[in-house]
């Protein structure tokens, strides 16, 4: 069970041991893939199982012809996507204004955000706007692609990539701040 | 690494964000895991049940496609038969017709019944010992027949009837005449020469046919038989179908049929006697006839007599009936009670009978029984009407041997197709729900079953049904639940437990307010796609040609292939929908069938048929402990059927 191609086909082949060997090895970072576009772990701990499934399901018709971690991330991806779109209850989301900030236990020693920061600062943002600043900055789609994936315009999806950016400026300014604050 | 110290380095945020998340990762979580493994575990599961079910779907298939090639194979044989059994019937009349004009009635007195008529019991040894024989006798009159109408000789036509002509109107043609009974209803009477066909054709005028005309591209489609042979009639039958069909295949010969058994006697002014065997398989059929004579002849003075001739002959017949084991006799039993020696013994070996006619002249034993057969032979022309009714059959050449001695019945398979609404019955026993909330909503089922009808009123069927069960709980019920419980919370049906997470349980709760337990209202709808084995016996208790009525019992298995289940949580601002695919229930099940069904012709092969049944389940569904459900319900089916 070494190289990621061997693991691939033993998964292929139906084999438990690969399957969970993939697992392993992908899990952490999928799901904060996952979490990326939900709001919390157990959402992205569910977005994440289904989509794993999926792989399993359809890992078959995977041709090494790419890296297969990206085929997995993508994967993951419109998973997440799909799962926003069938979530029916609306999101309530905390005002900007209420963000509890702990620099201690968030910045690292260097004085850096770290990335469970960054984090939480995505799942601050509206699911449109964290969805498509995830997909255009971190992803790399095209605002095209963005448009076609989640059916919209892609004016839509310019501007929702502003406002997500516009929100994140005022959620830095008022972390920097609060930082700035503490530190005195 | 791209540093955000302050808010002015904002236009390096996009690449910022990139940088630090795009590879982020946590530390792989394994709760995930253990519900992976078990959804896979589950589709492997499903994996092998659709594999069972595509070898289970083919092997049906495979199933019903030998059952189709084996009972057209079967059905040739029985086309066959059926030719074999119509040409049978038809020519024994002739044959009767002309044996019967053709006895030479008159006999030297000093002959004895004993003389004449051997034991009978040594006979049936005789046609026992010479079964073989006369099986490839047969055969070379099949292929002598078949050899006719395949050769090249000149076929002369003599006539063309739409019923059979008496075979001694060709007395006087000095040729070999077959009969070919065509598919346009017209019975065909020609000459065969291998002579000048100009003079044959000359010849053929002036023995009285001058219509007759010589019949190019002779295509003998059809039944056919030698009806006279160079001056004698074949007592044989003989089939032939087409030009093409090997003799092998006419089942002429060697296809015991349920023909009837023709007595016949033929006796010429000569002292001597012989017994000579006319070959059938079953059939028991001698004749006494003089020594010099192998056949019938055909230029024998016909036998229209109506004195008391003694003619000594002996008539016994031994006729199969359906079942190919007793035997009846053709001859009534004396009529004359003043006559001494009335009867021969019966033999139990084929239990032949013989009985002598109404004789008002006997005095001996031997003349009683010499004159009381000739008398038969001609009561049978002159008074057909004083045999009994099996009798008859012989003197009439619409009569068919199967109206008679109605064949036994042939084994029928059949494919039906069925559809139709369930109903169902409420049967749940529930300590943990209120079975009066929940409602069975009708279904449709879908069947296909194979169908084999081996006796006249019985039948037996096996296929395979699809079929949903199908519950809900159309209003919803109120419910509560404590904000601290740890476990899921559990939700019951009568087809299993739903648990549902205390975290979705709490989703749009504010579980910061002072008092612990929570209400909301719920329902669920739940289907079962089930597979079904239903085994029945049918008994069809009204035959008719346009209907029939039948009653069935049997059993039917089901396997619960699938489910699908919502479960709606409905909260103060929005609900909560939770889907199963895999809630507990016992997913074999066995039930009771019940039916009652009728068969409406719409054609040869082809029935309506409408079969309402009622299921009745023997075994527990619910796997969930206190509740009891057992489906029971009512189908509707309607749908074809086709015999074959």
């Amino acid at each position: 069970m070494g190289t990621e191609e061997q693991i691939v086909r033993g998964c292929i082949a139906g084999k438990r041991e690969f399957q969970k060997k993939l697992y392993d090895t992908y899990a952490g970072k999928m799901l904060f893939v996952c979490f990326r576009y939900t709001k919390n772990r157990e959402e992205a701990e569910d977005v994440m199982q289904d989509a794993f499934i999926k792989v399993f399901k359809n890992i078959h018709t995977f041709k090494f012809l790419g890296s297969f971690e990206g085929w997995v991330r993508r994967i993951m991806v419109h998973t997440a996507i799909e799962h926003i779109r069938k979530k029916k209850q609306t999101t309530v989301f905390d005002d900007i204004e209420n963000i509890v900030h702990h620099p201690e236990s968030e910045t690292d020693a260097s004085g850096k955000l770290s990335e469970k920061e960054l984090l939480r600062m995505l799942t601050m943002l509206p699911d449109g706007y964290r969805t498509v600043f995830n997909l255009y900055v971190i992803e790399g789609y095209a605002h095209k692609e963005i448009a076609t994936m989640l059916d919209i315009n892609e004016g839509t999806s310019k501007s929702q990539l502003s406002k997500a950016k516009d929100h994140l400026k005022t959620l830095l300014h008022k972390y920097l701040d609060t930082d700035i604050e503490h530190k005195k | 690494m791209t540093e955000l110290k302050s808010p002015n380095e904002f236009d390096s945020l996009e690449a910022f964000f990139n940088e630090r998340l795009k590879d982020a990762s946590f530390a792989s979580p394994q709760g995930p895991w253990v519900q992976i493994e078990a959804e896979l575990q589950q589709m492997e599961k499903e994996k092998r049940k659709r594999r069972f079910l595509w070898f289970f779907a083919s092997g049906l298939i495979l199933l019903c496609g030998l059952a189709s090639l084996w009972f057209f194979v079967l059905s040739d044989k029985f086309e066959s038969n059926t030719i074999a059994q119509k040409q049978n019937t038809e020519t024994i009349a002739a044959k009767n017709n002309s044996i019967q004009k053709n006895v030479t009635p008159p006999v030297t007195e000093n002959k004895t019944i004993e003389n004449l008529n051997p034991p009978i019991a040594e006979k049936t040894e005789k046609v026992n010992a010479e079964e073989k024989s006369t099986t490839t006798e047969k055969t070379a009159v099949v292929q002598k027949l078949v050899a006719s109408l395949t050769s090249s000789n000149t076929k002369i036509q003599l006539a063309a009837c739409t019923k059979k002509a008496n075979p001694a109107i060709f007395n006087k043609v000095p040729f070999k005449v077959i009969e070919v009974q065509g598919n346009d209803g017209y019975i065909r009477y020609f000459a065969e020469t291998s002579t000048n066909k100009e003079e044959a054709l000359k010849t053929i005028h002036n023995s009285g046919f001058e219509k007759a005309f010589v019949k190019k591209n002779f295509q003998p489609m059809g039944e056919s038989a030698i009806v006279k042979n160079e001056g004698v009639i074949e007592t044989e039958l003989a089939s032939y179908v087409a030009a093409n069909i090997p003799v092998a295949k006419t089942k002429i010969v060697s296809e015991p049929t349920q023909n009837n058994a023709i007595a016949v006697a033929a006796i010429k002014n000569t002292p001597e006697t012989k017994t000579v065997k006319i070959p059938t398989e079953n059939n028991a059929i001698k004749t006494t006839e003089p020594a010099n004579t192998n056949a019938i002849s055909v230029n024998s003075t016909p036998a229209k007599t109506e004195s008391n001739t003694t003619t000594p002959a002996v008539v016994y017949t031994n006729i199969p009936t359906g079942n190919n084991s007793n035997s009846t006799a053709v001859i009534p039993p004396a009529e004359n009670k003043n006559t001494n020696t009335a009867s021969v013994p019966e033999t139990k070996t084929d239990e032949v009978k013989t009985s002598p006619l109404e004789n008002q002249n006997t005095n001996t034993a031997g003349a009683t029984k010499t004159d009381s057969v000739a008398q038969t032979i001609v009561t049978n022309e002159i008074k057909p009407d004083s045999l009994p009714k099996k009798t008859e059959v012989v003197d009439s050449a619409k009569t068919t041997v199967a109206d008679v001695y109605p064949a036994s019945f042939t084994p029928e398979w059949a494919i039906l197709l069925l559809a139709g609404p369930n109903i169902f019955a409420q049967n749940v026993q529930s300590s943990v729900i209120t079975p009066a909330n929940e409602s069975q909503t009708s279904t449709v089922n879908i069947e296909a079953k194979l169908q084999f009808k081996p006796f006249q009123k019985f039948s037996f069927s096996a296929g395979v049904n699809y079929n949903q069960l199908s519950i809900s709980q159309g209003n919803p019920a109120y419910f509560q639940f404590n904000k601290n419980q740890t476990t899921d919370y559990i939700f019951y049906s009568s087809h299993g437990a739903m648990p549902v997470r205390m975290r979705t349980m709490l989703d749009g709760f504010n579980v910061a307010v002072p008092f612990d337990t929570f209400f909301a209202k719920y329902t669920y709808t739940s289907k079962l796609n089930v597979l079904s084995i239903p085994l029945e016996a049918n008994f069809h208790f009204l035959n008719k040609t346009k209907f029939s009525l039948f009653a069935g019992v049997g059993v039917n298995t089901s396997y619960v292939i699938s489910q699908q289940t919502k479960l709606t949580i409905i909260k103060e601002n929005f609900n909560n929908d939770v889907s199963y695919n895999n809630i507990t229930v016992n997913k074999f099940n066995i039930s009771m069938l019940f039916s009652l069904g009728c068969d409406i012709r719409l054609g040869k092969k082809l029935y309506l048929t409408l079969v309402p049944s009622y299921r009745y389940g023997l075994t527990n569904m619910s796997a969930t402990s206190g509740t009891t459900f057992s489906p029971a319900y009512f189908s509707g089916n309607a749908g074809i059927k086709f015999k074959f």
